[in-house]
This record gives C-alpha cells, structure tokens and sequence, in this order.
C-alpha cells in the first residue's frame, strides 16, 4: 500500500538527515586508549545526557522562534529598495513636472509665443527698444518658471503628482481610479509621504494615528483584492514591495513597531517588566548556547574523523 | 477494512520537515442544546515530498502510526489553492522584474524628449535675435549671419521665417488636430462603413473585430459587428482602414 510506502522511506531519511554534521557532535567523548570498562561505561554514560541537553536546548528555542516569527519586510513602508517608491520619489523631484498641473515642455512653448506676439508687435523697432524687449520677456519667463517649480510649492502639490503617478501605473485601463490595486497603491504614497512628515516630527501623534489608519485601510482593501482576484492580487503587492504575510497577519502600528524598524534612532520606546527582562535574557543566553555547540561540534568532527 | 479518511484544509507547512498541519471539520449533535455543532480537529499529517502549501485543500488517510502524533497521510489534493498562490508569486516577481527595466527607459526618454524641446525653443528664439541683427548690419557681416540662420533652418527643417506655419506642437493644437480628424471621419461614417462590410475588406474587418469584441466574430450579428467597427474608427488614435 502507499502508506506503507511512506513509512519506509521515512524512517530512511531520517537516518540519512542524523548523519549530517548536527550539533548533537558535540557530545561526543574522546576515549582514551587503555580506558577500563567502567571509564567506558562513564563516558557513555556522559555522552547521552549531554546529547539529550543539547537537543532539549535546539527545540526549546526553535519554538520560540516559531512563536515570535518577524515579518519578511517593513510592513508600513515595505521594501527598503523597491522601484515604484523610487518612481514616485523621482516624479517629485523631476524637472518636466511643475505646480498646478502644468508641464514643463508646454510652459516653455506657451512662452515662446507670447514673446513671438510681442515682438510681432513692434516689428520695426530696432537698438534699445528691441533689447529691452527681450530682457522683459526673458524676466518673464524666469519668474514664471520659479513660481511653478516644485520646489517652491506646497506639499499638497506633490502629493498631486505622487498619486497622479501611482494611478498612471496601476490603473487597469485607461481611466481607471477605483480599483482596489489604485486604491492600494494610492494609500502607499500616502503613507509613504506621511512617514517621512512622523520620522522627523515625533510628537505629532495626530499625524501618526493618521498613517496608522492609512495602514490599516491598505491592508483591508489588499486582503478583498486576494480573495477576489488573486493573481492581480500578488502582482501588485510585488510592486508595491510588500509581502503576503504583511497583508495576512494583524499588525498594528504602535511603540513596539517604531521600536524594532527604528524610525527614530535606537530609542528605547517600551519598557519591560522584571519578568520580560529575564525571558528575553533566557533565550538571548540559549542561543548563544547553540552556537556554542555547533562550534564544538564542528571541532569535534575534525577531531573524530 | 477501508482505512479512515477526512477531508480537511492545511493550515500550516513548512515548520516540520514533511509534515502539515490539517483541519478537519465534522458536524456532531450537542444533547445539551439540541443542535447540530461544528467541531474542528487538528492533524499533523505526513507530507511525503513537501507538496502541500497552506491553503490546500486535502484529503487525508490513516496510515500506521509514524511518531507520537502522525497517523495520518495525504492521500490527494483536491483543491491546489495554496500551490496556485505559491505559482503566482513567483509569476508576479517576473513580470515586475521585466516592467522594472521598460519604465526605467521611459523616463529616460522623457527626459531627452524635454531636453530637446527646450533646445528648440532656444535655438528658435536665437534665430529671431539673429534675423533682427542681420537686418541692421553691414554687408559683411551679413554673409555671416545668413549662414548661421540656414544652418537653424535646416536643423528643424523650417522653410522661411518668420513664417505663418506653427512649428511647435501644443497640447492644445493636438486636440484640436484629433477633433478634425473625427468631424471627417463621422460626415463619411457611411461609406467607410459599407466598404468594411463588403466582402473585398473582409480581412482588415475581421483583424478589427478581434481586437474589439470578447466574443468570436462568427456569433455577432451584422448590426452588432457594425456598431463595434464605428466606435473603433470615430476613435482618432486608431488608424482608418478605408482611405478616405
């Protein structure tokens, strides 16, 4: 039968993976060679227990890690070098975008004409009156162009053109400001936006209450967008530089998080009780332990074989 | 004797080797509140190949006892729901990858396509500077003067200047371009439509139809066909199939 199957090619691999170099090696005791029966028997003796220490030690912390697993990526900002984040970053700092909607490229032709209509005005003029004709438009152009440029606008107009471009990207066809891959990737420009704002002005709890929603709101509308449409589903949340279990799992942007992904330097933000301190010491001392025993186990596998 | 079997979904893979975790639902009666109850079993169940993915949907049968808490084997997945995700991750992560590279040549070319429009509007604008200086300098330097002019004309290939023609394109103008080209389309709607229809443009008719309709040609009626055909020709990016 297939099950008995199964069981057989089981029990081989499981030999098969005890004869990898595990550090359960470094219980293994050096025998002298004119040891006496009882020394023997000692040694034997000491080796199990200290096997069954070192695999009581491995378990114990594995379940610790199973317990505390972290997330794959930052999952308020997502991948640190992801390419539509880079995108959004260079549309604001691009030079072909102005404030009010306006494009580079169509400004410097507007003005072209106006100064093309001017000078058809006085045609015949010729010397100093022709200059200075020129300088004014050329004070003209200069400082229309420094009123518009981004620089110079509010942050409200960069956002414009920030979510201006995430549409752009993932819109499904033409026209399209809806969908919940939009709606996604909206909210990840603004959380993106809002961050850098809560990174220097820490004492805005407004403002990060505020992201936190956002969070919380992108998260909501990406797990619809997996039930309904899965395969949409993971290309956008690549693109967006997040993964399944940021989505997935609860999370809630709090103290702990600012903490661990260090949004304001290594600030100490939660404090912990007598009791936390001593299991964080615990397990921080086991796996110090275990690496202790796979160097043994590496020194003693040179040693015995 | 048929060996016990359940159906149930996995729940977690990938912590122990060859080996997921299943839920199994049943519906038993409570006596105390008369009614039927769901009741959920956890099984650790032996996954021979690490096949199953969470999300999984499976159907698990009793095998003799593997270790204190393995009794259980997958006999077949019904459902590959959590497989499917696992193919669309790595789907997706190609697809940005190949994306990445075709975004990042298109902001390139905005940016040359922008350098090149300044460059024109000053060079256009040197060119009126130029024309003014020549018409109040001596002979000599005249000669000088025409040479650097023809050499702007020839660069945007401008025939005469100051010329009536416009020779920047707007925003604007393309609108307006684009509205001409429907007011022409839709005074000859009829006869570009009758031409498609006959038998001689059955080909472009048909490249036309595939590209527009969700259904096959051969199910569309004449009038539905026709109707499809005009709202692809009264849109000015597409080309018109029938010279007017």
């Amino acid at each position: 039968m297939n099950s008995i199957g199964f069981y057989r090619s089981f029990s081989v691999s499981a030999t098969i993976l005890a004869e990898r170099l595990s550090p359960k090696w470094a219980a293994k005791q050096i025998v002298p060679e004119n040891a006496s029966r009882s020394k023997l028997a000692s040694l034997k003796r000491k080796e199990k227990r200290w096997k069954r220490q070192i695999i009581r030690d491995i378990n114990n912390f594995k379940q610790h890690k199973l317990k505390n697993i972290q997330f794959k990526v930052d999952p308020v900002l997502g991948d640190a070098n992801n390419g539509f984040i880079k995108r959004v970053n260079q549309e604001i700092q691009d030079l072909s975008n102005l404030s009010f909607g306006y494009k580079r490229d169509e400004v410097e032709k507007l003005l072209f004409g106006v100064e093309k209509s001017n000078l058809n005005m006085n045609l015949n003029s010729s010397g100093s009156v022709y200059d200075n004709l020129i300088k004014a438009e050329e004070n003209k152009r200069k400082s229309v162009l420094t009123i518009l440029n981004l620089k110079n606008s509010n942050n409200k107009e960069r956002k414009k053109i920030a979510v201006e471009r995430a549409v752009q990207e993932f819109a499904r066809n033409e026209g399209d400001t809806g969908s919940p891959e939009v709606q996604a990737a909206v909210l990840t420009v603004k959380i993106h936006l809002g961050m850098q704002h809560v990174k220097q002005m820490f004492k805005d709890k407004v403002h990060i209450q505020h992201v936190r929603e956002l969070v919380q709101q992108r998260q909501r509308i990406l797990k619809y967008l997996k039930k309904t449409r899965p395969e949409d589903y993971f290309y956008c949340i690549e693109k967006l530089g997040l993964t399944d279990d940021v989505i997935i799992r609860e999370f809630n942007m709090d103290k702990q998080y600012f903490q661990d992904y260090k949004i304001w330097g290594d600030k100490k933000l939660i404090k912990l009780s007598e009791k936390q301190k001593k299991r964080e010491e615990k397990y921080t001392a086991l796996e110090k332990k275990i690496t202790e025993y796979n160097e043994l186990a590496k020194k003693k596998y040179d040693l015995l074989s | 004797m048929a060996r016990q079997n359940f159906i149930g979904l996995v729940v977690s893979q990938g912590k122990m080797h060859k080996t997921v975790k299943v839920r199994v639902q049943s519906k038993t009666y409570d006596k105390k509140i008369n009614k039927d109850v769901l009741r959920r079993k956890d099984y650790l169940v032996h996954d021979e190949g690490n096949l199953c993915k969470e999300g999984d949907i499976v159907r698990i049968e009793a095998i003799p006892k593997i270790s204190a808490r393995k009794y259980f084997a997958i006999a077949e997945i019904k459902v590959d729901k959590g497989q499917q995700f696992a193919l669309y991750e790595t789907l997706a992560k190609k697809k940005v990858a190949e994306e990445e590279k075709s975004l990042v040549n298109e902001f390139i070319n905005r940016r040359n396509e922008l350098e090149t429009t300044i460059n024109k509007v000053e060079d256009l604008k040197i060119l009126d500077r130029i024309v003014n200086k020549a018409k109040n300098s001596s002979e000599t330097d005249r000669e000088n003067l025409v040479k650097e002019i023809n050499d702007i004309k020839q660069k945007y290939n401008i025939k005469s200047w100051p010329n009536v023609e416009p020779v920047l394109d707007l925003d604007i103008s393309k609108a307006s371009k684009d509205l001409s080209i429907i007011e022409n389309r839709y005074t000859h709607i009829h006869k570009i439509l009758e031409t498609l229809m006959s038998p001689e443009y059955n080909d472009k008719k048909v490249e036309i139809l595939t590209q527009v309709s969700k259904k096959d040609i051969e199910d569309l009626k004449p009038n539905v066909q026709k109707n499809l055909l005009r709202k692809f020709i009264l849109d000015p990016k597409n080309e018109c199939p029938v010279s007017l």
